[in-house]
């Protein structure tokens, strides 16, 4: 009941073009209580985050048809978009990309194959709490 | 610059592009690797919690397994990322004051499932709190891990894992304990070469070689050392110092 409380109309955007990995988080994130919105390249999420203004976004790096790293680049830049929360959830784990992501403004950089769906939803309500 | 240096300088400058390229290439291929590894961890561990359904005891100790031996190739993976940098010079040390000791408690109950399955006694001890250490933490739990998991690997049945830390002069020296099977006398001067690994560990279980020389490296660029006490057939101690902070 409590967590249902905590992520009661909070609304999270995956952008995540890996099919599989992107449903197995958006059912546990929906599992959670958080309303899900989803996109499966860097564009079309950017466009989604403009337009729908979410709470968090988590962010893969490697995307098509726009980079993580540019889609970061643009919420970060707009007014309409910078305050949003973005965890970088990618499989990219050199310390130079970490670096970039963190003076970029990421306000987290996870690296996904270190971190299980629960760590992560805990990491996420930690951040909206 | 006469042409035998121009020849020279040229080979250098050729040389080091290759390594670069491989190196990206190596890059590449782990990234690559982490995506089903990630796929396959999420999903062990949503079945485990039930989020897929209701499974069986039987089922979870399966499961269960399935996820360790998943986070063994993702750990194998991170080994081979880091000594891939540590080649290159190009790994880049985040250093501040931690608390090491929750970097061992937080392996301890990673490690805790496999340390089960062979019955070993996981335990870590100190002779008081401990001070807080000059390290980059992400890199220094790498070693951590890379010592206690060893410890469990070439352990034997019933055995034990005992890490103790205690701070020693202007340093904090931590050792891993186990009462495995030891590394043979003629290997232990290569014990921590670049994918060298002991007959007597070739036959207990895999392993990429590369967790001791990556271990070692990462402790000394903290200006501190690792070294290591052994008994064939008796056990293995792995020791190593770094700094505390001020």
């Amino acid at each position: 009941m409590v967590s249902a409380i905590l992520t009661d109309m909070k609304k999270i955007l995956i952008i995540e073009d890996d099919d599989f990995l992107r449903s197995l988080a958006v059912t546990k994130l929906e599992k959670e209580g958080f309303t899900v919105l989803m996109a499966a390249d860097g564009q079309a999420g950017l466009a989604t985050a403009t337009a729908e203004i979410p709470d968090l976004i988590i962010l893969d790096l490697m995307l098509p048809v726009m980079s993580g790293f540019d889609v970061l680049k643009s919420i970060k830049a707009a007014d309409a978009t910078k305050n949003i929360k973005v965890i970088v959830f990618s499989n990219l784990g050199e310390d130079s990309d970490i670096k970039t992501c963190l003076d970029m403004g990421a306000n987290d950089y996870l690296i996904k194959a270190n971190f299980t769906l629960d760590e992560l939803v805990e990491k996420i309500k930690g951040m909206l709490g | 610059m006469n042409d035998r240096e121009r020849e020279l300088s040229n080979e250098i400058v050729k040389l080091k592009s290759e390594l670069a390229e491989k190196s990206d290439f190596l890059a590449m291929i782990v990234h690559q690797l982490r995506t089903p590894l990630t796929a396959n961890k999420w999903i062990f561990k949503m079945m485990m919690d039930g989020d897929l359904g209701k499974i069986s005891d039987e089922q979870q100790k399966i499961i269960t397994r399935g996820l360790d031996s998943n986070d063994q190739m993702i750990r194998m993976l991170a080994e081979i990322s880091t000594a891939n940098h540590l080649s290159e010079w190009k790994l880049n040390f985040n250093i501040e004051p931690m608390d090491i000791t929750k970097c061992i408690e937080t392996s301890i109950s990673e490690f805790a499932p496999e340390a089960r399955t062979k019955n070993i006694h996981l335990t870590f001890s100190s002779k008081e709190h401990l001070p807080n250490v000059l390290a980059d933490k992400e890199k220094i739990c790498l070693v951590v891990q890379n010592l206690i998991e060893n410890a469990i690997k070439y352990n034997k049945q019933n055995g034990t894992v005992t890490i103790f830390a205690e701070p020693v002069g202007t340093n904090l020296v931590v050792s891993v304990t186990d009462s495995g099977i030891g590394i043979p006398h003629d290997e232990q001067k290569n014990i921590f070469s670049k994918f060298f690994r002991a007959e007597n560990a070739k036959k207990a279980d895999k392993g990429t070689g590369l967790g001791l020389f990556v271990g070692k490296t990462i402790v000394e660029a903290h200006h501190g050392t690792m070294w290591f006490e052994s008994v064939p057939s008796i056990g293995t101690t792995f020791f190593f110092s770094i700094p505390l902070a001020k």
